[in-house]
């Protein structure tokens, strides 16, 4: 009994150096698998991703590279990440399989692809030493967007370590924004009737809303007074958002997300400037197409399938994401690819241990209750 | 006195055998057949799927019951949501109608200098997209940013921008500024083109002024064509979306499409309510048939007979008023969004001149590798829409007006239920026929799914529009085509053909338009290899990627083509049809003495 209870220990204890030393031995034994495996993947010559978004269009010049470094072709769906979700899933439903891969975001993939029994175990297509390696990733493991914890594959991450906000320098002076310190603050009513915000028909805009409800700094009570009675002016549309702010007609946005423009117009002397508040608990975020990667089931190309799911979270593939992506607003997981066009705020610390609800089991069910209650908020603005 | 014969009595079928009835019947049931397939079909196949309470119809199993029905009617707000869309529908209306009659009468009836390019700049204004016009009045009319605003402030007329846009005035002048006139004129002017003009003389014979002939003879005679652009627009009351979204949420107010939209585009698209929503639409559709058939049979109003005689009205200096109040309003309706456009295609970032100009998003766009795929499907599309649809409902306008074929009532059911549903919700319906048929399941994913959606999508305008001719030419020609022994399908292309050719044009100009610029009914059928333009402009003007400059450029091209449509279009139907005016007489007299001749072959 004690001899088995040693083994246990010495396992666990140099698991991964079991792990990473099988996998060093085995080079010879997948070069083989691998090349079988390209060859396979061409003779199926394409590789179809579903995905949507921005996303879909900033991979082209990623997936560029892996058409030109294997010669299959990579069909990546553009549009709306939900429309493409509904068209898989009326295909699937008519028995009609034309996806292998998703690029799609972990509450498309947790609330509509898993539970229609859309994707299969992510994690047994992993054979690339590179990627198997888990020494070279975020806490030396990967980090999956699912309850069984092994199908949404996290490989892209945003950082959030402070609240950001936008305000209007013409209308607005600094020393005003002194007595914002909480997010409780915004409620004061000095600011009712000035403040603008992304509507909930805006994905980021509820997106931003489900996270604020978990989140110690705001919680549901604040949640229901930004939409309900703090005066907010909202819109989907955000261009007119920016007009708005930048014009000053609402001078103060207290929840900003893609503030990648603004931070261009505020830099080509345009009267915005972006300012911070404290947070309690730092995180990093899964959210949108770019952030995971999963594979259908029945996909029809499931050789090429597997290929792409290896090569794209390469250090090669993962660089290629930070190099060739301008402005991107998140970075990868994978701790070896140099930051390329990361900006500072959004690259992880060193040693740092996030918060990171999205790779949480129980995270999905929760949010998708948060979903319906701040939806539910939203539709009684109508009344 | 003696009663005018009814539209039963007008139809050729009781004089002349339309049709050999054997003939006659297999193409009606192949008509209802293919078209209830396709038209109807999808839509019971939304109804039907409404009472699956699944909340998630592609995730969840199937459970039958009624908790669509039961929460759609409770969603907060709705009642108040109906009251505003009947507000901004009727307020659109009030302005819009009379406006589009006044000018379509003006075009048609007057000698107003150049009406016919008058005519085709209205054309070019139903060809810009409805998105960018609203965007362009928000630059013009924000209370605080618009140009005119900022204006009228800056000359110290007004201590603050006397416009908002974003107000129940701001989404009514939208509305008329994007397709609300525009369409009016377009769908009038060639009824009121084929207006014999010896009505209006009798009346002025008679001794009754310009005004009085106006509203004692001509609008009476053109209540079948109002009330069918009326009709058609009463169809939209619950439809019409993009104006009131953009301009209604920032303060508030909602409309009934609003919530059909949020329930489609809630991260779990709740299909189930949305289509309870729209099924409303039914209920406008089954007043609409009834009070149209009622107006239609209670006189007669045959225009065009083979002594045709298009004279128009001479109205001295007020000619050159009245076309420079067109002028001008055409600049409102056509010059100001395309110069925004075109403009704001050149512009660092739209709204902002102190950022400059580029040519980024040009190069963005031609150098998008996805580009010309889809430029070329659009022009399949559109080309394959322009002309397929205008001869399809061409004959199913025939059927319903000229036969007396069983199954006449279904088909005019058919062709009016099939448009009381939005485009994105039809496109699902449609998803599901291509997917759920045996054998069909070969188009999906390929062009030529999207080339049917796109010939029928435009059948409720195409086809009422030319009942309305149908109903306006008289029986004397295509009886005597029969007497000289012409058969139904050379008395259709030597008598009919000719005579439709405005209209023709005109529905095949719609259904350019309606084809290039397609999303909801194509969203779900179109797949990477046939991606559109229009698809690739809402791709690139969505919330994620938000580069409107590149969807402005885009759009461009849209309207480029189109209006290059228009233009062939245009040419081809001056090759084929009957001369207008001054020459139109002697044509329809030649079209008939030949007839009567026999020499028709």
């Amino acid at each position: 009994m004690f001899g088995f209870l040693f083994l246990i220990f010495l396992a666990a204890l140099f698991g991964d150096s079991f792990t990473l030393a099988g996998a060093a031995e085995k080079p010879a034994a997948f070069d083989e698998e691998w090349s079988k495996l390209i060859a396979a993947a061409k003779r199926e010559g394409t590789v179809a991703v579903a995905s949507g978004g921005a996303p879909s269009r900033q991979y082209r010049p990623v997936v560029e590279v892996f058409q030109k470094r294997f010669g299959i072709t990579v069909e990546v769906s553009t549009g709306s990440a939900t429309d493409t979700v509904n068209r898989v899933l009326a295909e699937r439903k008519a028995g009609k399989y034309t996806m292998d891969i998703a690029l799609i975001s972990v509450r498309e993939a947790q609330q509509r692809l898993l539970p229609s029994g859309s994707l299969i175990p992510f994690t047994p297509l992993l054979i690339h030493p590179e990627v198997l390696d888990k020494s070279v990733w975020y806490l030396n493991r990967h980090w999956y967007g699912d309850k069984n914890s092994n199908t949404i594959f996290i490989y892209h991450v945003s950082k959030e370590d402070k609240y950001e906000y936008w305000y209007n320098t013409d209308k607005i002076k600094e020393p005003e924004t002194a007595s914002l310190k909480k997010q409780t603050d915004f409620f004061d009513p000095r600011w009712k009737g000035k403040m603008l915000g992304q509507g909930m028909g805006d994905p980021s805009g509820l997106r931003q809303m489900i996270d604020s409800y978990f989140e110690p700094d705001r919680g549901p009570d604040w949640v229901k007074t930004y939409l309900l009675d703090a005066g907010l002016t909202f819109s989907d549309d955000r261009r007119i958002l920016e007009t708005w702010l930048v014009g000053g007609r609402f001078p103060l946005q207290p929840v900003v997300t893609g503030s990648e423009d603004l931070i261009t117009l505020s830099k080509k002397g345009l009267p915005i400037k972006q300012a911070f508040l404290s947070k309690q608990v730092a995180l990093i975020r899964a959210g949108g197409s770019g952030c995971c990667i999963s594979a259908f089931a029945n996909a029809p190309h499931p050789n090429a399938a597997k290929l792409f799911a290896n090569w794209f979270l390469t250090k090669e593939a993962q660089t290629l994401t930070h190099t060739l992506i301008p402005n991107l607003d998140r970075s990868s997981l994978r701790n070896d690819v140099p930051v390329g066009e990361v900006p500072p705020d959004q690259r992880r610390v060193a040693g740092v241990e996030y918060g990171f609800p999205d790779a949480d089991p129980k995270f999905g069910a929760r949010q998708a209750e948060a979903q319906k209650w701040i939806l539910k908020l939203w539709e009684s603005r109508q009344k | 006195m003696e009663r005018s014969p009814t539209l039963d009595e007008l139809r050729v079928a009781r004089s002349v055998p339309a049709l050999h009835p054997t003939a006659g019947h297999f193409i009606m049931a192949a008509v209802l057949l293919v078209l209830g397939y396709f038209l109807v079909w999808p839509v019971v196949l939304l109804l039907i799927n409404s009472f699956n309470a699944a909340g998630d119809w592609f995730v969840e199993p199937r459970v039958w019951g009624l908790r669509h029905w039961q929460n759609a009617f409770l969603r907060p707000g709705l009642l108040r949501s109906l009251g505003n869309s009947a507000l901004i529908w009727l307020l659109t209306v009030s302005f819009s109608f009379p406006i589009g009659v006044a000018i379509a009468w003006l075009l048609a009836r007057t000698r107003i200098p150049f009406s016919h390019s008058l005519e085709f700049m209205f054309w070019i204004a139903y060809m810009v997209p409805t998105l960018p016009t609203t965007i362009a009045w928000i630059s013009l009319l924000d209370p605080d940013l618009g140009f005119i605003n900022v204006g009228l402030t800056k000359l110290g007329l007004f201590t603050q921008g006397p416009f908002n846009i974003f107000s129940v005035p701001g989404i009514v002048w939208a509305n008329l500024m994007g397709h609300g006139i525009a369409i009016k004129v377009m769908l009038l002017t060639p009824a009121f083109r084929n207006m014999d003009s010896t009505l209006e003389e009798a009346a002025r014979v008679g001794g009754a002024g310009n005004l009085r002939t106006v509203f004692r003879v001509t609008l009476p005679l053109m209540l079948p064509a109002m009330m069918l652009v009326l009709a058609l627009q009463l169809l939209r009351i619950f439809q019409s979306f993009e104006t009131e979204y953009l301009l209604g949420m920032p303060f508030g107010f909602y409309v009934y499409s609003t919530k059909i939209f949020a329930l489609i585009r809630d991260p779990v698209p709740n299909y189930g309510e949305a289509t309870v929503l729209a099924s409303m639409t039914l209920l406008v559709i089954a007043l609409i048939i009834p009070v149209q058939r009622w107006i239609l049979e209670r006189r007669r109003y045959t225009t065009i007979t083979g002594s045709f005689r298009p004279g128009l009205i001479d109205m001295g200096r007020w000619n050159y008023v009245a076309f420079g109040a067109i002028a001008a309003l055409l600049v409102l309706l056509t010059i100001g969004p395309l110069f925004i456009l075109v403009l704001g295609s050149f512009m660092t970032r739209i709204g902002y001149f102190t950022l400059g100009f580029t040519l980024d998003h040009w190069k963005f766009v031609l150098n998008d590798p996805v580009f010309i795929k889809a430029l070329r499907t659009t022009l399949v599309l559109g080309a394959t829409a322009a002309i397929i649809s205008p001869l399809l409902f061409s004959v199913i306008a025939y059927i319903l007006v000229r036969t007396r074929l069983p199954g006449r009532a279904a088909l005019d059911l058919m062709v009016w239920c099939s448009g009381a549903i939005p485009g994105i919700l039809a496109g699902l319906g449609l998803l599901w026929l291509f997917l759920g048929t045996p054998g069909l399941g070969f188009f999906f994913g390929t062009i030529w799914a999207l080339i049917i959606v796109v010939i029928l999508q435009g059948k409720t305008t195409g086809v009422n529009v030319m009942k309305g001719v149908f109903v306006q030419v008289g029986a004397d020609m295509e009886e005597a085509a029969r007497v000289a022994g012409a058969g139904w399908l050379r008395t259709y292309f030597r008598i009919w053909l000719p005579l439709l050719t405005p209209t023709l044009m005109l529905v095949a100009v719609m259904n350019f338009v309606a084809a290039a610029g397609a999303t909801g009914s194509i969203i779900l059928l179109a797949s990477r290899d046939t991606m559109t333009l229009s698809l690739m402009a809402l791709e690139l003007s969505s919330i994620a990627v938000s580069n409107r400059e590149a969807a402005s450029i885009i759009s461009i091209f849209i309207i480029a083509i189109t209006v290059l449509g228009a233009i062939v279009v245009r040419a081809l139907g001056a090759r084929v049809g009957v001369r207008a005016h001054a020459s139109a007489a002697p044509a329809l007299a030649n079209v008939t003495e030949a007839a009567k001749s026999g020499n028709l072959a």
